[in-house]
């Protein structure tokens, strides 16, 4: 089997919002809608303080609760464990908006670009309607991965395969893999590294696994 | 720009702590609404039945602040001509569920306004659609204070206190024979049972069940919540049995009170205490050689424990 | 169920480019088109292998789209119709014809030509004004070529050099070791002390690849500066410093590790032979010198008897004071003593007394450091440095030494910047880590030649030590009378000669000088024509109301324009260029150069279009030649391209592609004779690749020794040594650059004066800022707090303010929205996240902005990101966030001896509003 996940080596992410940047243009996003982003959070009194930056997004959660509320089917679980949605069912009902414990989800009901008003010459192109009074989030950059996958390339190693975030990534804080390989680069990290998943308690599952320190620590 | 991206604060950075959602507002509220008290209305209609009294007035009433509420929510969804969709996913979702009870309640409620032997029937789908409406909120993970397992009595005590207060509200309009005693009982009942429900879901949300902020909304709500919509409707029936030249007019504000207590209570919890989980870590990561740290939950009173 | 393409069988190009919006590039990457429009900037993933961070793209170059197609750019020439120019006027901008744009240009330039390139004062009536950081060069196309071919031309217009760059390391690093940048050797780097230095913010895509890379492999890295940057965040540890107190931290782990530690624990092989360490320092100060050839004294161990520090065989003695029976010393001009049983002490003697005042106890009263921290972090850093060990790279054996120390900004300039400079230098001096693998390295030189490898940059002078350009302070050649109006070469012998020279000076005072005449200095004039391209001083400057009002008084202002912006506001021409996705250029890429910029390959990299160029808007060199014809200079023009001022000489060895110089030549010639020169230079002549080939291959590299990364290996190949820990050369220059003014008349100079000393100390560094606050007549007491910036990754030396995304994702990252301050000092203040306050400082200048929240910050302390308060940029003037620039004075006593001054000030604060 296989089941796609990401690493975020949070020892590593310096915040640049690199990913954040690349994923807008990949996905080509409306102003504000991130389905990549880095949160700047800060831990601690002073002196004694610390800063961390820690990349979120839709966490293609093994019992994802978006998919359990979704009233029209648009949301669904691939074999592979990418969540998707299908934006000629959804009917932007919101309701897995809520359901997500990430924040991963969003829904613009009208066209909005850059500068306000007026598309630009790239928005204007790549201006997809189907987007519009409909869910929308992370796909784990799916037409990479697929594509690479009929093209006999690996996801997470070669970039035409990999999500944009991850190849975008300036400290290499970012990897992307097949949990299931046991020599698949986010395996041998997990092996390598301490790790832990983002409010594991609520039972989700969710596949971004933050590396925080190193094993032999 | 997305809503939730136009609902975040002013200084940006501060959306790590969980905020209030902006995805559903007074329009699906207005669900929860209608709802519930049109169904705790359809109930009592149907408990009616069993004691002889039959009101067609009620039975539309109940299903038509069902309906009312239905309609608020379809106002609210973003794709209204696909709205049919929302059959599609009855093998996991409440919100298909609901919509499918919906499809036995109306064409069952519109057969018994025909038939009056079936309004003794019309309860269970009632039942039904006002569960689905409770699991609604419970399956919602992202928003703590509708995922808690007490939302289900909270949703459930409430409908039926609701209802019953729409039922002695306009019981003595329509009921030739007025509201029978019981009409009374139900609604105290069901009144202590909300504001029971209600004592220990707000004290788990305030113990660290919900984020700092919801808990805020909903000590401040509490207060009037239980004087204003349980005790003050429990004054009225009581007086309502100590002073029965006055009992019409003291069981129709009890269950007027009643019933807009409940509202209240719902518009508080869909738009107002409606915080999301927001973004937690649990360990802080050691930064090449260095220590690692601690973990943070910005905006709850809990910090995870370091696990190390 | 995975989303289609919206728009399937479109027709899909990945073109090949660069990004070199700040001093970090070049950045290789790929702009994604579809159907002829720019959709995507992504990675050059076959710049993988070549590119030290695997051909990855910073955040900034993701703007570039959005720059290309903005709403707001200025697409045609325009002319200014209101002769009032003013903060508060409309320029009226109309626009015009290219050809009426050029004439304008041209009719002015060839009236100051037939006039005279100088004015009555001796300077250039031209002046220019370009962006920091040498970045603009990479986008100007052949101007370069123009620039040369015109003559004078005042380029001391900064932009807020001196104030926002590394000044003190960029002239004292260069002096020490040729290390104009200066950088850890971050791939082999096991501990860093980093005072300030933001190069997770600064130090651009290999910055943060580099330093991730090594924190993955357990580098340790120790923070010092008043808040939390995010470079702080991502070190090891945090250590919150008063503000300008940084030499005193220095200087205390210098004073653990001489006086505490053993002394086999520090690199005697590397002080005794590297260094001039034992030089013998006689009673007036100077060196000790043998009296026939001049040449400095040691104290042979073998012999027992000094001898001239180069006498094959001698061992140095490191310590200790010596009796000499002859010698003499050479002190300033004619000073020149004969000496007869003296007591010569050893350079490192001296140190180590110095250094012996400057306890850890002393240190924690000064800069707020617990004296145990201070302790620990001398040890571990002695520790680390792995001392007598030794790595082999491409065969050659080096000293290894896993060390480093780095300083920021504000940390590098003003007063206290050369302090600081010294002790960073002298603690990898003590282990032997100054310029060998793992430990401090340059990157770069400037004021030296060839700027290609600094490793050739330099023979021994008598001393024993790298030769310098320094500008003469002798009596017959100091200059008394400035090349240009900031009197760089009059002023700062350390600054040289350069091209970068004049930008390098204390640029301040070209604007200073106009309003401020000094005393003996000709009256500085306003240049009569002023070219800006790529910058905008009236934001990035500091007093930036000041310079606005300079700006304002210009009588001809000509800027190149992508929007509005706060200085073009008063310029009477702007000029379209086609921008960063749209113009042609081939620039070197590789070898060494600025931050974290040492790979091993170099070669050269072509930007081209990928975005049809937009209105009228021109390519650079064509822009370029056009004005060469217009001002008759077609042909020194077309020679300066021949030579190679635009970036590649058209001549080689055994290659010849040069342009015939009286003809004009569009763009695309210019370039391709420049891609062929270039592929000839890397294949010594055997290929000859046109800008066909280059526009489909985007790069081409050859191999660069990692090994010349290091000047030490270099040094000690020609028996030299660094002129550390004493500084006698600077010393005699000081003395002599004194004894120049005082004959000249000036005096306004002396305090600089005193910056030249044989050994730096401690003095009360933040204490000249206090005193400011005095001398401009308020109360220290109603300016409790310092304010400092920072760098914003998203938007360092971009001139990307007007770009939407930067703005959108910067949001992310605490500080971009406002006021940075620690909660303790927002309830003395009473104000709460979000409140609206009032900054004020000594010079009577306010800004207002909202309060931020920090656990990240000193108490006594505030942060302004980034250079905010824009009033004409489209945008950028919606952010309502201010910037210090505005409040940071530009005065005489607040600049230091290299003619830098520092990003500080004091403020008061007050309450103006609640959050909205």
């Amino acid at each position: 089997m296989t089941k796609w996940a990401m690493t975020a080596d949070l020892g590593r992410c310096v915040g640049c919002q690199t990913c954040t940047t690349a994923c807008r243009h990949a996905n080509n996003t409306p102003p504000g809608v991130q389905y990549r982003k880095v949160l700047d959070m800060e831990v601690g009194e002073f002196p004694d303080v610390r800063r961390v930056f820690v990349p979120v997004g839709c966490m293609h959660c093994d019992e994802p609760p978006c998919r359990d509320v979704c009233p029209t089917t648009a949301t669904t679980k691939r074999a592979d464990g990418m969540v998707m949605i299908d934006y000629d069912i959804c009917i932007g009902c919101g309701y897995c908006i809520l359901a997500c414990p990430y924040q991963a989800r969003y829904k613009v009901t009208k066209p909005t670009f850059a500068f306000k008003g007026e598309a630009t010459a790239n928005e204007a192109q790549r201006f997809d309607e189907r987007l519009l009074g409909v869910a929308q989030k992370c796909t784990f950059c799916v037409d990479r991965v697929d594509y690479g996958l009929a093209n006999g390339l690996t996801p997470g190693v070669d970039p035409e395969a990999t999500p944009a975030c991850v190849n975008a990534c300036l400290a290499k804080a970012l990897t992307f893999g097949d949990l299931d390989d046991p020599n698949s680069n986010v395996r041998k990290l997990l092996d390598k590294n301490k790790s832990f998943r983002m409010h594991e308690e609520l039972g989700t599952g969710p596949n971004i696994h933050y590396l925080w320190e190193t094993e032999d620590k | 720009m997305s809503e939730q991206e136009e609902a975040q604060p002013q200084m940006r950075h501060l959306g790590l702590a969980p905020w209030l959602q902006t995805a559903w507002d007074l329009r699906a509220a207005g669900n929860f609404i209608g709802g519930g008290s049109g169904t705790g209305l359809l109930i009592l209609t149907s408990a009616a039945a069993y004691y002889g009294i039959y009101s067609r007035v009620l039975l539309l009433a109940g299903l038509a602040l069902v309906g009312l509420g239905l309609f608020s929510v379809f106002l609210e969804i973003g794709r209204p001509l696909r709205a049919m969709n929302v059959l599609f996913g009855g093998k996991r979702s409440w919100m298909t569920r609901e919509a499918m009870v919906a499809g036995v309640l109306f064409p069952l409620g519109a057969a018994a306004l025909v038939y009056p032997d079936l309004v003794k029937v019309v309860w269970i789908p009632a039942a039904a659609y006002l569960y689905c409406q409770a699991r609604i909120l419970e399956a919602t993970k992202g928003i703590p204070t509708w995922r808690s397992p007490l939302i289900l009595p909270l949703i459930l005590s409430t409908g039926i206190a609701e209802g019953a207060g729409a039922f002695l509200l306009l019981g003595p309009l329509v009921l030739e024979a007025g509201i029978p005693e019981w009409g009374g009982a139900v609604l105290i009942s069901a009144l202590a049972a909300r504001v029971f429900v209600w004592m220990f879901y707000r004290r788990r949300m305030v113990d660290g069940g919900a984020p700092v902020a919801a808990a805020a909304v909903l000590i401040a709500f509490s207060g009037p919540f239980t004087i204003g919509g349980n005790v003050m409707p429990i004054v009225f029936l009581v007086l309502a049995g100590l002073q029965p030249d006055m009992a019409v007019a003291a069981l129709a504000a009890a269950g007027l009170i009643a019933m807009l207590g409940g509202w209240a209570l719902k518009i508080t919890i869909v738009t107002k205490a409606a915080h999301n989980q927001g973004f937690a870590i649990d360990h802080s990561p050691a930064r090449g050689s260095g220590e690692s740290g601690v973990g943070f939950k910005p905006g709850w009173r809990e910090v995870p424990k370091d696990k190390t | 169920m995975s989303p289609a393409p919206a728009k399937p069988a479109a027709k899909v190009e990945k073109v090949a480019t660069y990004c070199y919006q700040c001093v970090a590039g070049p950045d290789l990457m790929t702009v994604k088109v579809v159907d002829g429009i720019a959709t995507e900037i992504e990675p050059n993933h076959k710049a993988s292998g070549y590119h030290p961070a695997e051909g990855k793209v910073c955040v900034k170059a993701f703007g570039l789209i959005q720059k290309a197609y903005s709403p707001h750019r200025i697409l045609t020439p325009m002319k200014r119709t209101n002769p009032k120019k003013g903060k508060d006027q409309d320029p009226g901008f109309v626009p015009i014809s290219w050809d009426e744009a050029m004439g304008i240009i041209a009719d002015k330039l060839n009236t100051i030509r037939a006039e005279g390139l100088l004015d009555e004062a001796g300077y250039p009536k031209v002046a220019a004004s370009f962006g920091g950081a040498g970045t603009p060069t990479q986008y100007m196309g052949s101007l370069t070529a123009w620039l040369s071919a015109w003559g004078p031309i005042d380029f001391g217009f900064g932009s807020g050099q001196g104030v926002k760059c590394y000044h003190s390391e960029h002239l004292y690093g260069e002096f020490w070791h040729r290390g104009y940048v200066i950088t850890p050797d971050t791939p082999r780097t096991n501990y860093i002390i980093s005072c300030g230095n933001n190069s997770d913010a600064s130090a651009g895509v290999c910055g943060v690849y580099r330093h991730a890379e090594a924190r993955g492999r357990g580098m340790k890295k120790v923070q010092v500066e008043p808040h939390l940057s995010v470079t702080g965040a991502c070190a090891s540890e945090w250590l919150p410093i008063r503000p300008k107190t940084d030499a005193a931290f220095l200087f205390a782990l210098l004073n653990v590790m001489t006086v505490e530690a053993r002394r086999d624990q520090l690199d005697i092989p590397f002080l005794r032979d590297r260094t001039s360490s034992p030089y013998l320092v006689g009673p007036n100060g100077f060196y000790l010198r043998d009296v026939t050839s001049e040449k400095p004294l040691i104290w042979d161990e073998k012999t027992g008897k000094p001898v001239p520090f180069d006498t094959p065989g001698a061992v140095p003695a490191l310590e200790g004071r010596f009796a000499v029976a002859v010698a003499m010393e050479l002190g300033a001009d004619e000073e020149r003593w004969e000496l007869k049983d003296v007591s010569g002490t050893t350079a490192f003697t001296m140190f180590a007394e110095h250094i012996a005042q400057y306890t850890p106890a002393w240190a924690a009263k000064v800069c707020d450091v617990p004296e145990a921290r201070i302790r620990k972090i001398a040890n571990e850093f002695l520790e680390a440095a792995c001392v007598g060990q030794t790595i082999e790279i491409e065969g050659k054996t080096m000293p290894y030494r896993p060390v480093a120390v780095t300083l920021g900004k504000t940390v590098n300039n003003g007063w206290g910047g050369a302090e600081c400079c010294w002790g960073r230098t002298m603690l990898t001096v003590l282990v032997g880590a100054l310029e060998v693998p793992g430990g401090t390295i340059g990157t770069t030189i400037r004021i030296n030649r060839p700027v290609s490898n600094r490793l050739e940059s330099f023979e021994g002078c008598r001393d024993g030590f790298m030769e310098y350009p320094f500008n003469p302070t002798d009596r017959d050649s100091w200059k008394s009378k400035p090349s240009i109006r900031n009197a760089y070469s009059t002023l700062v012998p350390l600054v040289g000669n350069s091209s970068w020279s004049p930008a390098l000076g204390p640029t301040q005072f070209s604007y200073m000088f106009l309003d401020e005449p000094q005393e003996k200095l000709p009256r500085a004039t306003f240049p009569e024509f002023l070219l800006v391209y790529r910058t905008n001083p009236v934001i990035s400057f500091w007093d930036t109301d000041r310079v606005a009002s300079v700006v304002s008084r210009m009588p001809f202002v000509a800027c190149f324009a992508v929007t509005l912006d706060e200085t073009n506001h008063f310029a009477d021409i702007l000029l379209p260029d086609r921008t960063d996705l749209e113009g042609l250029q081939l620039i070197r890429i590789g070898g060494t150069k600025f931050q974290e910029q040492y790979w091993d390959c170099q070669g050269f990299a072509l930007r081209q279009p990928s975005v049809q160029a937009q209105g009228e808007s021109r390519d650079f060199t064509d822009i370029a030649t056009d004005l060469a014809a217009r001002t008759g200079l077609l042909e020194k023009y077309n020679a300066a391209v021949n030579r190679g001022s635009h970036g590649v000489p058209l001549k080689g060895a055994n290659w010849d592609f040069s342009l015939p110089v009286d003809k004009v030549h569009t763009a695309e010639e210019i370039w391709d004779a420049s891609c062929k020169s270039a592929s000839a230079e890397l294949t010594d002549g055997k290929e000859a690749h046109g800008l066909d080939w280059w526009r489909q291959n985007g790069f081409r590299t050859i191999p660069f020794p990692v090994a010349n990364w290091f000047l030490t290996p270099a040094l000690a190949e020609k028996g030299l040594r660094y002129e550390l820990p004493y500084q006698e050369r600077l010393t005699r220059i000081g003395r002599q650059l004194g004894n120049r003014l005082r004959e000249f008349g000036i005096n306004w100079w002396d305090r600089q004066l005193e910056e030249y000393r044989p050994l730096f100390g401690w003095h009360d560094f933040p204490k000249f800022w206090e005193d400011h606050v005095v001398e401009c007549g308020g109360k220290l007491a109603d300016f409790p707090f310092w304010v400092i910036t920072a760098r914003s990754m998203q938007y360092a030396w971009g001139s990307n303010m007007h770009i939407p995304l930067m703005r959108e994702v910067s949001g992310n990252v605490k500080g971009h929205d406002g006021v940075v301050m620690n909660p303790a000092a927002a309830v003395k203040l009473g104000v709460r996240e979000g409140d609206r306050i009032e900054v004020s400082s000594p010079i009577g200048k306010s800004v207002q902005g909202r309060v931020v929240l920090s656990q990240g910050i000193r108490p006594d302390t505030i942060l302004m990101m980034s250079q905010f308060d824009h009033w004409a940029t489209p945008v950028a003037k919606d952010f309502d966030v201010p910037s210090m620039n505005k409040l940071t004075a530009m005065s005489m006593s607040l600049t230091d001896a290299t003619g830098s001054a520092a990003d500080l000030t004091r403020v008061g604060i007050r309450k103006v509003g609640e959050r909205a």
